[in-house]
């Protein structure tokens, strides 16, 4: 194994990106199971209205958290592409640094890189900022989504209701637990999100 | 930010180019690199050079987990191919690089260090990655020394590096060649200048011409194509390189 210094600003981004990506996997998912919903719906017997009603709502709950999602996606892109340049710049400042040390045990003038490390410092310090700025826009979207996920909460819930409401048909009964667990998985992963870019 | 395009897709055994970059400064040569990925593991053949990571490691984030490239393979030891290998490590200590082992003390003037390299002997070697084996193959004198390309019998592709590379202008910047004639323009004058040996360029084209190869995919340029390939290797097989010798 090799003993390098990892770059962690690099990676907990990276982290955060994959983390998104799962979310807009399963948030497609819930579309997917509640569009099942209705058609497991359309075929069984019993009346269920109410079910058809939640279950479209969700549908378009799922289309409402892809596109908040999709937000977040795009800054986090953003912000991957911003770390790599930071990352890059602090290499290059890593180098100055140490260049600058055996400068001054050679005798030389704090002066000879004093203006080069100055600015690679300036460069830095403007990505970082970027990056900042980037995270507290990921931040906000990433409360807009979690905002969002708690009405889908709430519509799980109402659509296992109305699924054991309609004649405790099995199969309705087991599309919204389905549609429970989504969602629930949802939650955990935008609040991971969240966590690690409050890390 | 680059682009990437799925060249290749069996399941999770993918081939993806990272190509054209539309923010790239026109001082800097463009660059394809490949993504090859295998049971969930990664391998990136010439990741280029320090100025362009943000590009390439961005575009490679939106499409696969960065973390789970472990090998990187350097066709050979220029600058466009291998420089931002410090990056690459500083993001992922444990990433091994292949290589030819004429250039495994001067690559790690870039970064890395004995435990990073993974050196190619001269008549290649089979590199693991997931579920498949590559193979790297030689093409030494093309042009450099010490010169591997990378071959995937699975997915009959392979990486050919320097050879195959063409200079195409930007308001013509397409990825794939579909007028082969018309494209020779572009590369004609680079693999006079840039190959050096013609024994060397024969042997390749004779053991090129044997192998099965649906697309050929260099480090600059377009990507060929089903009957394309087979054109490319006889008009190579037929061009006088090293131009440089007459001055």
């Amino acid at each position: 194994m090799n003993r390098g210094r990892r770059d962690a600003e690099l990676l907990r981004v990276v982290r955060l990106n994959e983390a998104i990506k799962a979310v807009s996997e399963a948030s497609r998912q819930v579309y997917t199971i509640a569009l099942n919903a209705m058609f497991a719906a359309r075929q069984s017997q019993v009346r269920v209205p109410g079910f058809n009603r939640v279950t479209e709502e969700l549908r378009v709950f799922s289309q409402r958290l892809d596109r908040s999602v999709v937000e977040v996606g795009g800054s986090l892109g953003q912000m991957v592409r911003v770390g790599a340049e930071l990352a890059k710049q602090t290499r290059r400042g890593r180098h100055f640094e140490r260049t600058d040390a055996d400068c001054r045990r050679q005798g030389a003038s704090p002066a000879l890189l004093a203006g080069v490390l100055a600015d690679q410092r300036a460069r830095q310090g403007t990505f970082a900022r970027l990056l900042e700025n980037l995270r507290h826009a990921v931040l906000e979207a990433l409360g807009r989504a979690l905002r969002l996920c708690g009405i889908g909460e709430q519509l799980a819930v109402l659509c296992k209701v109305e699924a054991q409401a309609g004649g405790a048909n099995a199969e309705l009964d087991a599309v919204a637990v389905r549609l429970q667990q989504a969602i629930a998985e949802i939650l955990i992963r935008l609040n991971g999100a969240r966590a690690l870019l409050n890390h | 930010m680059k682009k990437t395009t799925t060249l290749f897709e069996d399941g999770d055994h993918r081939w993806i180019v990272v190509a054209r970059d539309p923010e790239r400064p026109d001082h800097l040569i463009d660059t394809n690199e490949y993504l090859i990925t295998s049971a969930g593991e990664g391998l990136l053949t010439d990741p280029g050079g320090m100025e362009i990571f943000p590009a390439v490691f961005s575009a490679i984030s939106a499409v696969f987990d960065p973390e789970k490239i472990r090998t990187l393979f350097a066709s050979h030891q220029d600058p466009d191919i291998i420089s931002s290998l410090a990056l690459w490590l500083d993001f992922n200590p444990s990433l091994h690089c292949y290589l030819s082992w004429l250039w495994d003390s001067f690559v790690p003037h870039f970064g890395g260090n004995e435990d990073t390299f993974r050196p190619i002997p001269d008549e290649g070697m089979a590199i693991p990655l997931g579920e498949l084996t590559l193979q790297a193959v030689p093409a030494h004198y093309l042009h450099s020394s010490g010169n591997f390309h990378l071959y995937d019998g699975k997915a009959r592709i392979l990486f050919s590096g320097d050879i195959g590379a063409a200079m195409i202008p930007h308001e013509e910047d397409y990825l794939f060649v579909t007028d082969f004639d018309r494209h020779i323009r572009y590369m004609e004058g680079f693999h006079r200048r840039w190959m050096g040996s013609n024994e060397a360029k024969r042997d390749w084209c004779e053991r090129a011409s044997r192998m099965p190869i649906d697309m050929l995919c260099p480090q600059h340029g377009a990507i060929f194509q089903g009957a394309d390939v087979e054109r490319f290797i006889h008009w190579l097989d037929e061009l006088k390189v090293g131009s440089g010798i007459r001055g």
